[in-house]
């Protein structure tokens, strides 16, 4: 069995190693943190973007429904509320007979 | 030499033995000072802008949404070069930089111009001025303008509501504030602070149909233009439910833009707080009163050929001479003098009984602020001419709601329903809190809720007032009102200042709306049947195509295809 002569050639070799390590380590340690700052520092980057652009989503959700209010889009001038001639407009329904002859506060459908 | 090396390494040893100790004390001994003392330059308690819950339609289309813009402020003990501070808030936004210094009593947060266009907002943070900040506020925007401006109402500055259900359910609306935990570096750079959601309110389902509600505004705008009047009211309700489909009120305001508002009477909503006499329209609680108590009958005659009555030593004319009239007839041509008979013959307890059965000089109890219970005195102050007077919708203040309310208790077969304009509460992760339910109460019987929708119909056809609001494809039931308004000046009733208006719901026979136009001061015309039931017309002939109601006789003309299930499968089949 060898043993570790201290003074020796191996023993030498060890604290070598050990130093290496806890070096190793100390920059592992900064490294990774370091990487997490940075990483934090993206996800804010990250947050603020998403924040506007949920902002912005809002204002475009905004500007649709603005867009779409029936009085803009006559107002426009890009069409006109027209009504079909109920004449030519054909009612499908299914298995509902229209209750016309009737005052009642049951609801007709 | 080698004793010197040993002494280096001693000293290096001591070194670090120092820096341990060092360690040692701020990390165990002093941990709780540092502790603090970076929780103060790190950790950074930031408010998360609680954001008001949205308005929507009855179709779930936005009628009121909250942005988010941003605010400056200053502080003005950071403020080193107070000149050109000075020039540029001169310049971009008109405000001077003293004159808010001055006011500020010496506090370090002052604001100087709130919820700025985002466009100026990114100029002034690219010019980084020291002791100049911005704070992040949410606002309200109303995307369809002044459409339904009167139910919605407007916030102030501050979000809180002011008018219409932006006020009455403001507690519903907005959201508590809330913090959150930053934490930045030396620098002050902030770094990830994880996820928070929105703090957000609840969001409001109303019953008003943005389609509706526009057709009910635009016809409106046309009659005040065309009659050059004071205001106008119109409301638009589903006489079995209560639930108001569209209410509009003229003169207006764009809520988008209140400092456009000339008048605060502008932002009244006149369909629930101001009265008017209602003249004719209100004929139909006598006539009611008298078929339900079994005091006339359609065919009873009633002899109006002197063309006045007397009642209580004042004189009460009709328009026009008309004979003997039926029952039905004294509607239909709107006879002041039969109705008064008609009154005469119910007495005035009954007829005051009958006015409360339809709710009138009560309040409606619909979900908007402001409403006024309207105004009848108890028989045992009534004059000897106000059996006659109160009859035919005088000496009785009434809103443009409790008419409209009184036609749907005929429309719907004799129930008064409780009108409502919010018909949903929901959370912001969509669970329900509040559901409308649907009030009624019977006031009359099926049987003279039918004579009376039977003689209203004869109302718009020929020999009636008002053939004016007749409708291709569908029968209307409806009754005219023209009221001269009371000058307190003069002490009586003006000769020119006239209320028109037109009430009945549509079509007849199975009614889905039930509408009511009043306009006041027309110029040029004063009678309902000339003046509001045109706008009536208008406004059903559109409404009655944007909510695809059939023609009365569109069976007949094989408009209506009715699916059963063979046909059905048929249909499938074929595509």
């Amino acid at each position: 069995m060898n043993k570790i002569c201290f003074g020796g050639k191996g023993f030498y070799l060890i604290r070598i190693l050990l130093i290496f390590l806890t070096v190793v380590s100390i920059f592992a340690i900064l490294w990774i943190r370091s990487n997490v700052i940075t990483i934090e520092y993206r996800l804010s980057q990250l947050e603020e973007k998403k924040k506007y652009l949920i902002r912005e989503q809002k204002v475009l959700i905004a500007e649709k429904s603005s867009l779409t209010s029936i009085a803009k889009i006559e107002q426009s001038g890009l069409a006109e509320l027209q009504f079909p001639d109920r004449n030519k407009v054909v009612y499908v329904t299914k298995n509902i007979e229209p209750s016309i002859n009737k005052v009642s506060f049951s609801r007709r459908d | 030499m080698h004793s010197r090396l040993k002494i280096l390494k001693y000293l290096i040893f001591l070194c670090f033995l120092l820096i341990i100790f060092r360690l040692f004390l701020i990390m165990f001994v002093e941990h709780e000072v540092y502790l603090e003392k970076a929780k103060i330059q790190q950790v950074k308690r930031e408010d998360i802008i609680p954001k008001r819950g949205n308005i929507y339609d009855r179709r779930g289309r936005e009628l009121a949404i909250s942005l988010e813009k941003e605010s400056l402020y200053i502080d003005p003990v950071m403020i080193k070069n107070q000149e050109a501070i000075n020039n540029i808030l001169n310049n971009y936004l008109k405000v001077n930089y003293q004159q808010i210094v001055n006011d500020s009593n010496n506090k370090r947060f002052v604001w100087v111009k709130r919820k700025m266009d985002d466009e100026l907002v990114q100029k002034i943070k690219n010019m980084k001025l020291e002791g100049v900040g911005f704070v992040a506020e949410h606002t309200r925007y109303y995307p369809k303008g002044n459409i339904a401006s009167h139910v919605i109402g407007f916030v102030n500055i501050d979000e809180e509501g002011v008018e219409g259900l932006e006020r009455l359910y403001d507690r519903y609306l907005k959201a508590q504030k809330s913090s959150k935990i930053v934490l930045r570096d030396a620098s002050g750079k902030k770094l990830s602070d994880g996820i928070y959601p929105d703090i957000k309110g609840n969001d409001i389902f109303i019953t008003i149909d943005e389609g509706l509600q526009y057709i009910v505004e635009k016809h409106l705008n046309e009659a005040m233009a065309k009659w050059k009047a004071s205001s106008a009211t119109a409301i638009m309700m589903d006489p079995f439910t209560g639930e108001i489909l569209a209410l509009a009120n003229r003169p207006t305001y764009n809520p988008n833009d209140l400092k456009t508002i000339k008048n605060m009477a502008n932002v009244r909503n006149r369909a629930i707080t101001d009265l008017y006499e209602p003249g004719s329209t209100f004929k139909i609680v006598t006539a009611s009163a008298a078929l339900e108590e079994g005091i006339v009958k359609t065919s009873t005659k009633i002899d109006c050929s002197s063309g006045f009555i007397e009642v209580g030593g004042k004189k009460i004319k009709d328009v026009h001479k008309n004979g003997v009239l039926s029952f039905e007839e004294v509607i239909q041509k709107s006879s002041n003098v039969g109705t008064i008979k008609i009154a005469l013959m119910l007495g005035k307890e009954k007829l005051y009984h009958y006015i409360k059965k339809f709710g009138f000089s009560e309040k409606t109890g619909i979900d908007l602020p402001g409403e006024v219970a309207g105004y009848l005195r108890h028989p045992n102050k009534w004059s000897g001419t106000s059996i006659g007077a109160v009859s035919i919708g005088q000496e009785v203040g009434v809103t443009a709601l409790q008419i409209l309310r009184a036609y749907s208790a005929i429309a719907n077969g004799g129930y008064l329903v409780k009108p409502f304009v919010v018909s949903e509460i929901r959370s912001p992760d969509g669970n329900i809190l509040f559901k409308a339910v649907i009030k009624r109460e019977k006031v009359l019987s099926e049987n003279t809720a039918l004579t009376m929708r039977e003689i209203l119909k004869k109302v718009t056809e020929e020999g009636g007032t008002a053939r004016t609001a007749k409708i291709e494809g569908n029968n209307v039931a409806g009754k005219t009102g023209t009221a001269q308004k009371y000058d307190p000046k003069i002490k009586r009733y003006s000769k020119d200042k006239f209320v028109s208006s037109f009430v009945g719901f549509i079509p007849a026979e199975s009614p889905r709306i039930a509408l009511i136009v009043v306009i006041h001061d027309p110029v040029g015309a004063h009678y309902g049947g000339v003046v509001a039931a045109p706008v009536f017309k208008a406004i059903s002939d559109e409404a009655l195509s944007y909510l695809n109601v059939p023609r009365d006789d569109a069976k007949e003309k094989g408009l209506i295809i009715t699916l059963n299930s063979e046909n059905s499968k048929r249909v499938v089949a074929v595509r």
